[in-house]
């Protein structure tokens, strides 16, 4: 995965860049939240883990930037903390934190942790996906919706200013349905059955030829 | 509770379990770490100083917290104690507590030093 760490404390972010790293992630770190910032907008990363107080941007209105974005590929956070207190946790999850851990951090705890935002977002990413996907299908479905004037005699539509166009055309060009011509019964009986006596009458010899 | 204004001699300046745990036991990542707080410390101390002239006690609060925590991270629980009283009065604008705490993690920063360089 690739992790983003914000840490002011640069013994704390050593460790922690040492040990994710270890853990076998690609990591980056940043010495504030808004340097944190500015990189999340750059580029994409799965997890953020952030520290909680920060000069500048703290990881509480970090986290809550982060969520507003919306529609972004989805960034797990971890907020560092040495807070325990309820509403603590309570602040930082409305902000919109997804874990916590305390510091200084215990490294099997923080492998763990990393074990689990992988797995969310495995789960997010493989989602997107398939809204994506989704999303295209419904893109590449084209309807036909809306009022139409038809002319009442040879039902060209009428399309622009001067433009008629045969119904033909203009289905198959606003929908996916494509034609394949044929006759029904009744223009067979009402067109083509008397062009083909026309045509046996105009073959048969003239009497007295 | 007494406000202990000089450094403990009895309680061992650096918890090496500590470090040992954070480094996973990696002898150049301790230096290394080592390194980092001290002079890290060394600036934050002197800035103090300059805050503290000019009465700035919000900075002095951010310095102790940060001081707080990077003593923490090194095991140094002391030195971590020492400045979480600097945070606090900073907080409460109190300059006889500032200076004394200052005093304090002063001579305990002095100790972790010594500790350090042992690692070296």
């Amino acid at each position: 995965m690739r992790v983003l760490i914000a840490e002011d404390e640069p013994v704390a972010r050593r460790v922690a860049q040492k040990a994710v790293q270890g853990f076998g992630h690609e990591v980056e770190i940043v010495e504030d939240g808004l340097a944190a910032w500015k990189r999340l907008e750059e580029a994409p990363f799965d997890v953020l883990i952030s520290d909680w107080l920060m000069p500048g941007l703290d990881g509480l209105e970090l986290c809550r930037r982060v969520r507003a974005r919306g529609n972004r590929p989805y960034c797990y956070v971890i907020l560092l903390t040495a807070r325990r207190a309820k509403e603590d946790l309570v602040a930082g999850i409305m902000a919109g934190a997804d874990d916590f851990v305390s510091k200084p951090f215990d490294h099997a705890v923080l492998r763990a942790r990393l074990h689990t935002a992988e797995r969310v977002t495995r789960l997010e990413q493989d989602l997107e996906g398939k809204v994506g996907e989704l999303q295209k299908a419904l893109d590449e479905v084209k309807t036909l919706r809306g009022l139409l004037p038809i002319c009442m005699y040879c039902k060209s539509i009428h399309e622009s200013q001067d433009v008629w166009r045969r119904i033909e055309s203009y289905v198959s060009e606003h929908s996916q349905a494509e034609f394949t011509h044929s006759i029904c019964p009744d223009c067979y009986e009402k067109e083509v059955k008397p062009q083909l006596d026309e045509l046996r009458r105009s073959k048969r010899p003239e009497p007295g030829a | 509770m007494a406000k202990a204004t000089g450094n403990d001699p009895s309680r061992t300046p650096v918890d090496m379990a500590v470090l040992r745990q954070a480094t996973s036991g990696d002898r150049d990542l301790m230096e290394e770490l080592a390194e980092l707080y001290l002079n890290d410390a060394d600036l934050q101390l002197r800035a103090l100083d300059d805050a503290l002239e000019n009465k700035e006690y919000d900075r002095i609060r951010r310095i102790g917290h940060s001081l707080k925590g990077s003593s923490s991270s090194i095991g140094a629980g002391t030195a971590a104690e020492a400045f979480k009283s600097l945070e606090e009065a900073g907080r409460a604008q109190d300059e006889t507590a500032i200076r004394a705490a200052i005093a304090r993690g002063t001579a305990e920063f002095e100790r972790v030093k010594k500790a350090l360089a042992e690692l070296r």
